[in-house]
């Protein structure tokens, strides 16, 4: 019977006469009530047994699923409706208070959350998207850490403040990094800077940091073995002037104690991509141990060009005596 | 029959005097398969009508508990047998002046008259259960399908079956306590024509279907029902008829019936002598063949005449004024027994003697060789109607523009 024909029919008493004597129409079955009798509640009992077991199985699979899915969002860096990632030190509480600083809240624009993580140093972009149900998700691209830098804060509660190199030379006060990361970064030293925080800039970084970087990636082993790297003798946007070089200290307890000790390495700030493939192919350990080598501490000056061929000048790598300033 | 498409799964329940047989079965290709089948003696019921409502409660749920458990399959809704003297029938007919001017019978036309004759009230106190379709007459001419042609009075006829309202409500009560709904009633004589006779047969064959406390009857005439009825004599007054002659107990009365029993007294039958035991010991009876054969052919054949007076009766009222004689002729195919009792020896014989025509034991057509008996018609026969009398299945018009259509009916 069409849609038409059971909204618009006629009334059934008026079309089929006084209410017809049909025995469905006289007895309305209702079968949900309760059975009667044992036998009768049994069958019912039996009857409804797979469809209690099937919800039953149903009702454990979707809780075990809840469970699941709650145990990996709790496991995550996020709280409430925050879903959050880096690839740096961040913690979710520096997201989480970069957030509140809005009125809104969770409710704040996804740019201007955005705009602001990436006004900290530390990061260099924020993927900030919300989902369908109010999620924040927030994904960070942190500065890769090259070196620290020591300022000395005549006043304030600490006098000493650490502060993170960035491998573009930015710095940045190293939220989250763990104590032990910070102190197996090399220490750039004898530096003369200007501004503070975050607008802080150290003459020469734009030589060091470059530097730096590519003795982390390309040279860990070498990288491991610094101290730090003295910018007493870089001259900054002069990288061709003679004698502007890249002091780095080597780390005493990296070198063994029957030998003489290699305290510095000298690299010239225009050659020191060359003189960084020279020195991962030499062997300073044998050059330590060649006889005459009769002071107790050497400094290897990468830096001398060998110039007796008349080519263009390379690096000649030479053992030099510390003398003490 | 209920309008419903049928469902994949039927269950049927055939409430008798002396048994409750319950058979559910799967519909594969338009045909039943057994799933499972129970039958457990009948308590609360004498001559068809209940007389203890809690032990036919019991023993019904205890059919279904059977079959649920044999086939592992849930029962929702099943099709009660209706039989013996609470279910009534009557003729009711309905007619239209057919309204077009060139006299073309509608779709309309008919639906009309049809209406017209659902339109009469059953007696005071009764509810309709189910119409069973009529021979259509045009003109006074009997016709299948009236639609398209010409004549100026459609005539459809319905054979109605009433039951008393009271009865029906505890009927549907016992099974609504299962938590199972009553999908359908199914009058029992017509589930045993269904089982045993064949299209054919019904161009004119009388179905008696002797349980063992009602003997159902139905006439078939043209394909169609012409009448059915009920009297409340069975086989159980054969047994006590046996019990009250020999002076013995029910059961060893129902035991010689059974063994010993026939519906036809010969001469010969004076001179054998039998044992009850049959071991000729200490407390075993002898009878005489002859008296037992006497007291069951006496019983059965006036039983069988009492059909045959019903019959005649409901003819006589339904064609008034008219000479009906029950010939071959009129009924072709003759007589079928069926039921329990239809087991008794030379059965067809005695109704053969008795009514005139012709007559065999209608053994059920069904795969399962163990209800391949008389007195399973009656269930087998349940759940072939229910199959046979369902409507077609509705197909369902594919893609959205057409079912769009079939819901408005554009």
């Amino acid at each position: 019977m069409g849609l038409f024909d059971n909204l618009f029919r006629k009334r059934r008493d008026a079309f089929l006469g006084q209410a017809d004597r049909d025995w469905r129409a006289l007895v309305p079955q209702d079968v949900n009530r309760v059975p009667e009798g044992e036998i009768g509640r049994k069958r019912a009992v039996r009857s409804n047994l797979p469809t209690f077991l099937a919800v039953g199985f149903f009702v454990v699979m979707v809780g075990m699923l809840w469970w699941a899915v709650d145990e990996s969002v709790t496991s995550t860096p996020s709280a409430g409706l925050l879903r959050y990632k880096t690839d740096g030190f961040l913690s979710v509480d520096f997201v989480k208070k970069t957030i509140a600083n809005g009125p809104e809240g969770f409710a704040r624009d996804v740019r201007s959350i955005k705009a602001e993580l990436e006004s900290d140093n530390q990061v260099v972009t924020a993927d900030v998207r919300r989902r369908g149900d109010g999620t924040l998700d927030i994904s960070l691209r942190e500065r890769l850490a090259v070196a620290k830098v020591v300022i000395a804060s005549p006043g304030k509660v600490t006098p000493m403040q650490v502060r993170i190199v960035a491998s573009d030379g930015l710095t940045f006060a190293g939220a989250g990094y763990p104590e032990q990361a910070v102190r197996n970064l090399p220490e750039i030293a004898d530096y003369r800077s200007s501004g503070s925080d975050d607008k802080m800039v150290i003459d020469g970084i734009e030589i060091a940091a470059p530097f730096l970087l590519t003795v982390r990636t390309t040279y860990p082993n070498l990288y491991k073995q610094w101290s730090a790297v003295s910018l007493r003798d870089c001259f900054g946007a002069q990288e061709d002037s003679p004698g502007s070089n890249l002091r780095v200290t080597v780390r005493p307890g990296s070198q063994p104690m029957d030998r003489p000790a290699l305290v510095e390495i000298l690299f010239s700030t225009a050659n020191w991509r060359n003189e960084l493939a020279l020195l991962s192919r030499i062997n300073v350990d044998d050059m330590l141990r060649r006889p005459g080598t009769t002071a107790q501490a050497y400094v290897l000056k990468m830096s001398i060009q060998n110039r007796t061929n008349g080519a263009s000048p390379i690096p000649e790598p030479r053992l030099v005596p510390l003398t003490p300033r | 029959m209920t309008s419903k498409p049928l469902p994949s799964l039927i269950a049927v329940i055939d409430v008798g005097t002396h048994k409750t047989a319950s058979l559910l079965g799967q519909i594969i290709d338009g045909k039943a398969r057994m799933l499972s089948f129970s039958e457990r003696r009948t308590d609360g019921v004498v001559k068809g009508t209940v007389t203890d409502l809690e032990k036919l409660t019991q023993c019904v749920h205890e059919v279904v508990n059977d079959i649920e458990r044999g086939s592992g399959r849930g029962v929702e809704q099943v099709y009660l047998s209706l039989s013996g003297p609470a279910a009534e029938g009557e003729r009711v007919k309905g007619f239209v002046a057919v309204p077009a001017h060139d006299g073309k019978i509608t779709a309309k036309d008919v639906s009309e008259a049809i209406q017209s004759a659902k339109r009469l009230e059953p007696p005071e106190g009764r509810a309709t259960i189910l119409y069973m379709r009529q021979p259509t007459m045009l003109d006074n001419r009997p016709v299948t399908n009236p639609v398209g042609m010409a004549g100026k009075r459609l005539e459809v006829n319905f054979w109605r079956v009433t039951m008393e309202e009271g009865n029906m409500r505890m009927r549907v009560g016992m099974v609504n306590g299962m938590s199972i709904k009553v999908r359908d009633f199914i009058l029992a004589a017509h589930a045993a024509a269904c089982a045993t006779a064949s299209d054919a047969d019904k161009q004119g064959v009388l179905v008696i279907d002797i349980g063992a406390g009602t003997t159902d009857w139905i006439l078939y005439y043209k394909e169609h029902i012409l009448c059915a009825g009920s009297i409340p004599v069975g086989g159980e007054h054969l047994t006590n008829d046996l019990s009250v002659a020999l002076r013995i107990s029910r059961e060893t009365a129902e035991d010689l019936k059974l063994r010993f029993g026939s519906a036809m007294h010969r001469e010969n039958d004076v001179n054998q002598t039998i044992w009850k035991d049959g071991d000729k010991g200490v407390g075993d009876q002898q009878f005489n063949r002859g008296t037992i054969t006497q007291v069951l052919s006496l019983r059965y054949q006036e039983t069988i005449e009492f059909v045959r007076k019903d019959v005649l009766r409901r003819l006589e009222a339904i064609f008034p004024g008219h000479a009906v004689k029950l010939d071959q002729n009129m009924i072709p195919s003759g007589v079928i027994l069926t039921g329990g009792s239809a087991n008794l020896a030379d059965a067809a014989e005695a109704v053969q003697l008795v009514m005139g025509l012709s007559a065999r034991v209608g053994i059920p057509n069904f795969e399962n060789e163990s209800l391949r008996k008389p007195e399973y018609a009656g269930v087998v026969g349940l759940m072939t109607a229910a199959i046979t009398d369902a409507p077609p299945p509705v197909r369902r018009p594919r893609g959205f523009l057409a079912q769009l259509k079939e819901l408005f009916r554009l």
